[in-house]
């Protein structure tokens, strides 16, 4: 291998050497220009990435606390109404009415509940009335003979 | 390192400076740097899109700039790398195989509008074509560059000996291609 090498290959003509490549009509005396605006671009793309880059720790830790706040708030509000509905119960027209107008089920299942202590104290009520101011002496008289009597006795 | 060049990167270090200068630079090795790429890829557009990365990665990597090199061998370094990572890329997303790239770099010169070459400059160049990589480089590099060995070894980061070897034997093949194509196309 030699130098000489670059001498071996012949040629009929003599402008084998000629860059025989073209480039379209005023290519390079535009380049420059092309090249700094894209530079240009790109610096802007780079600024916003490089702010955005920078708020990102911020941001994800706005999230992350609205998130829990989110999470916690839900509960705990549900926890306050669900106390609240067995603090007031309504009457059973409320109630009525209440379920009549399609409020969530949740609502209607405390108010469902609610309903039904309002029942049962009502009921207490009723049977305190029935012992106490029922004469027990007219109510044997009209229910039972006095055959039945006698046998008991 | 010229104290052109010195000058140039010191004003290219200053940010009052910095844009005009880099300009004087682009202006500077643009054409050199263009077809030096050209040369390698053949299509106008590929080495147009080659050539704006190249400056853009000179214009990001500025203080990276180590002297111990000349601003020339840095930037022939990188539109070299640029180059060959694009045939690469060509490579590794499958469009074509190792030698589809030289069929496709053959068909592109065949097809080309902005060839202006003889019949006798086709030829030459479509041997070239069908050079492996490194090559291909060596022969342009030395052949129409007009580069000296030292300056190909320090783009190239290869020994003399290693290019020399690697021309002799690309100008064996394209000799030997030109005679199996006497009559040319």
């Amino acid at each position: 291998m030699k130098e000489q090498d670059e001498h071996r290959i012949n040629f009929e003509g003599s402008e084998e050497r000629k860059n025989p490549f073209l480039v379209p009509d005023g290519y390079f005396e535009t380049f420059s220009d092309r090249l700094m605006s894209r530079i240009g671009e790109e610096q802007k793309a780079s600024k916003t990435r490089k702010l955005v880059q920078y708020l990102k720790p911020a941001l994800s830790m706005a999230a992350s606390f609205l998130l829990i706040m989110l999470l916690v708030s839900t509960p705990v509000k549900k926890f306050f109404n669900t106390s609240k509905g067995h603090l007031t119960v309504p009457s059973s027209e409320q109630a009525d009415s209440t379920t009549a107008t399609n409020v969530p089920i949740e609502m209607v299942t405390y108010l469902s509940d609610g309903q039904f202590m309002s029942a049962v104290s009502e009921l207490n009520a009723m049977e305190k009335d029935t012992l106490s101011n029922i004469n027990l002496g007219d109510y044997i008289e009209a229910n039972y003979s006095d055959l039945e009597l006698v046998a008991y006795n | 390192m010229d104290l052109n060049e010195k000058e140039l990167l010191a004003e290219l270090r200053d940010k009052k400076t910095q844009e005009r200068a880099f300009r004087l630079l682009v202006e500077q090795y643009q054409q050199r740097l263009y077809w030096h790429i050209r040369k390698i890829v053949i299509n106008h557009d590929d080495a147009d899109d080659i050539l704006q990365n190249v400056f853009i990665k000179v214009w990001k990597n500025l203080d990276g700039f180590r002297e111990d090199s000349s601003l020339f061998t840095w930037l022939f370094r990188i539109a070299t790398n640029e180059s060959l990572s694009f045939l690469q890329k060509q490579k590794r997303q499958s469009i074509f195989s190792s030698n589809e790239i030289t069929e496709h770099l053959s068909e592109t010169l065949e097809s080309d509008p902005y060839f202006d070459g003889d019949a006798i400059q086709k030829k030459l160049q479509l041997a070239v074509v069908q050079l492996p990589e490194k090559q291909r480089l060596v022969f342009n590099m030395k052949y129409f560059d007009e580069m000296k060995y030292e300056e190909i070894s320090d783009v190239l980061q290869t020994s003399v000996g290693a290019l020399k070897a690697s021309f002799h034997f690309a100008v064996k093949k394209i000799e030997e291609f030109l005679h199996e194509q006497p009559d040319g196309d």
